[in-house]
C-alpha cells in the first residue's frame, strides 16, 4: 500500500483520494498452477454445496425429525438406562 | 445503479481493499476437484461450514416458535411440527444438520490427519479446530434436551450423570450444568436452552474467526 | 455478431453464475424458514363461534348493562380463557344492541355513564372520551370511532355474542 509522502487523502481522512481501478489480476497470465479464488473456485465450491444442499433438504423433506411424547420423569419404562446401569449404546 | 452505490460507500470508507483481501486470492491447483477429481476432499471445511450456516439460520427461526419452559416447550415445537407451515421442514433441518455438521467435521478432520496438513506451522489451527469440534458437541447435547421430549430428558439424564463421574469436581458440574442438585427440570432447561443459544454460538462464531483467518494467512497445505 | 455489441467477459460469466447458484443456495435455505415466519399472516383467521353469555333477553332493558363472559381462546400452542365483556340494551326500536366496552381511542375500557358530568353517555376515564348512548363518538373528545358491536344472534330466549366487528357508519 502506497503510504507516505505524495499521498492525496479525501478531507481529513485516511482514505486516499487516488481511486485505484477495481478491476482485479487476469490470473489466466499464469496458467495452470493457480486459479482465482472469485470467481472461480467459489463457483466449483458453492456448486458443490448446491448438490449438497438438494441432498440435504431431501433429506429433511423424507424424514420429519422424531418428536416423542413430552417429557416424564416418572415413565423410564422404555428407557431402562437409569443411573448406574451401563447401556448407553443399547438403547437409542 | 448498484455500481454507483458502490462507489458511494467506496469514496467515503474505501472498501475496496477490505473485500479484495477477502475474495481476491489464488488458490493452487492441487485443491482443485476440476484437476484431480480426489481433491474432492477439501470439500469437507467448505461444508460443514455451509451446515452451520444452515443450523445458524433455521436455529433463528426456530426461536420465533419456541419456548424454553418445561410447561411449553414441547407444547410449542409439537404445534411448530403439526400446525406451521414448513415448520416440520425447517425442524428437520435443524435436527439433521446437528448430525451432518457432526460427520462433515469428522470428515474434514479426517482429511487434515491423513494429509498431514495440521503439522508446523498449522499446528495452533488444528487446536482451534479442535476447540470448535467440543463446541459442537456442546451444541449438540445442550440442543438435545429442548424439545423436553421423552428421549430428550432420559439423555440428558444420562449425559449429566456422566458429567458426575468428573473427578473431584463431578458434583459440582453437574449441578452447574443442570441448576440443581437433584432435579433435571425447569432450571436444566433454561440453562442448556442459554448455552444452546448464546454462549456455545458466541464462542463458537469467534473460534471459526480464527479458524478462518489462519488459514489465509498460512496458506492451504501443500499437496500430497 | 458486430464489435459494437459488448462481450461477457469470462470473469463476468463465471460471476453472473456464481451469483446465481448463490441465490439458489440462498434460497433453497430460506425458503421454507420465511414461510414458516410469515405463517401467521396466512394462516385463516379462526372464526369463534356465538357463545352465549347467560343472559336472557327478557333481562335486557334500555339501560345499558355490562355482561360478563368466558371464552376458551386459542393462541398457538397455549389455550386458556379470557373474559370478554360487553354492554348490552335494547335501543328505541326495540333491538337489541352489544358494544364492545374497548375505547377506540387507545383501547381502554368504557362504562356506561362513568362520569357524573355527562349521564346517558359511555365514558372513558383514561382521556375523558365520550361516546352517545348509540355508540357513536361524541366529536371534539378523543375517540375517533364509534364503539365496535359484537356479532350476535337470540337463541332460546338466550343472548349470544361472537365477534366485536367494527361499525361501517359512523
Amino acid at each position: 500500500m502506497h503510504k507516505g509522502k505524495g499521498m492525496k487523502f479525501v478531507g481529513d481522512s485516511r482514505i486516499s483520494a487516488e481511486r485505484k481501478p477495481n478491476i482485479p489480476k487476469d490470473y489466466s497470465e499464469y496458467p495452470g498452477r493457480t486459479e482465482a479464488f472469485w470467481p472461480n473456485f467459489l463457483l466449483k465450491e458453492w456448486l458443490v454445496g448446491a448438490v449438497f444442499l438438494v441432498g440435504f433438504l431431501s433429506l429433511t423433506v423424507a424424514h420429519p425429525s422424531p418428536l416423542e411424547g413430552m417429557a416424564d420423569p416418572t415413565n423410564a419404562a422404555i428407557y431402562h438406562c437409569r443411573i448406574g446401569t451401563s447401556c448407553f449404546y443399547t438403547n437409542y | 445503479m448498484l455500481q454507483k452505490m458502490y462507489d458511494w460507500i467506496d469514496d467515503r470508507i474505501d472498501i475496496t481493499p477490505i473485500w479484495r483481501d477477502i475474495a481476491d486470492h489464488e488458490v493452487p491447483e492441487h485443491v482443485n476437484p476440476a484437476h484431480h477429481f480426489s481433491a474432492f476432499v477439501y470439500c469437507f471445511g467448505g461444508l460443514t461450514f455451509f451446515v452451520v450456516v444452515i443450523q445458524i439460520l433455521s436455529g433463528m427461526f426456530l426461536t420465533m416458535y419456541y419456548v424454553p419452559d418445561i410447561e411449553n416447550a414441547w407444547k410449542s415445537v409439537y404445534y411448530l411440527q403439526t400446525e406451521v407451515a414448513h415448520g416440520q421442514i425447517v425442524r428437520g433441518m435443524h435436527h439433521w444438520g446437528a448430525s451432518v455438521v457432526i460427520v462433515m467435521l469428522l470428515l474434514h478432520t479426517l482429511r487434515v490427519f491423513f494429509q498431514g496438513a495440521y503439522k508446523k506451522p498449522r499446528e495452533l489451527n488444528w487446536m482451534v479446530g479442535v476447540l470448535i469440534f467440543f463446541i459442537m458437541l456442546g451444541l449438540g447435547f445442550t440442543g438435545y434436551l429442548l424439545p423436553w421430549d421423552n428421549k430428550a430428558y432420559f439423555a440428558t439424564q444420562v449425559g449429566l450423570e456422566i458429567a458426575e463421574q468428573v473427578p473431584f469436581i463431578g458434583g459440582d458440574l453437574k449441578t452447574l450444568l443442570a441448576g440443581d442438585p437433584n432435579i433435571v427440570g425447569a432450571q436444566t432447561l433454561t440453562r442448556f436452552f442459554a448455552i444452546h443459544v448464546f454462549f456455545l454460538p458466541g464462542a463458537l462464531f469467534a473460534l471459526l474467526a480464527v479458524h478462518f483467518i489462519l488459514i489465509r494467512r498460512q496458506g492451504i497445505s501443500g499437496p500430497l | 455478431m458486430s464489435e459494437e455489441k459488448q462481450q461477457v467477459s469470462r470473469r463476468q460469466f463465471l460471476n453472473y453464475t456464481l451469483t446465481g447458484v448463490g441465490g439458489f443456495m440462498a434460497a433453497g435455505m430460506l425458503a421454507p424458514m420465511l414461510r414458516m415466519a410469515v405463517d401467521p399472516v396466512l394462516k385463516e383467521e379462526k372464526h369463534g363461534g356465538l357463545i352465549n353469555v347467560g343472559l336472557a333477553v327478557e333481562d335486557i332493558t334500555n339501560e345499558p348493562q355490562r355482561v360478563d363472559w368466558k371464552i376458551d381462546q386459542v393462541d398457538g400452542w397455549y389455550e386458556s380463557q379470557v373474559s370478554r365483556s360487553a354492554w348490552v340494551f335494547k335501543d328505541d326500536n326495540g333491538d337489541i344492541q352489544a358494544f364492545s366496552p374497548i375505547c377506540k381511542h387507545l383501547g381502554c375500557v368504557v362504562s356506561w355513564e362513568g362520569s357524573d358530568q355527562y349521564p346517558n353517555q359511555f365514558y372513558c376515564p383514561c382521556h375523558d372520551g365520550r361516546y352517545y348512548k348509540d355508540g357513536t363518538n361524541v366529536p371534539g373528545t378523543p375517540p375517533l370511532a364509534p364503539l365496535d358491536v359484537y356479532e350476535q344472534e337470540v337463541k332460546d330466549g338466550m343472548l349470544f355474542l361472537g365477534e366485536p366487528q367494527l361499525r361501517e357508519e359512523a
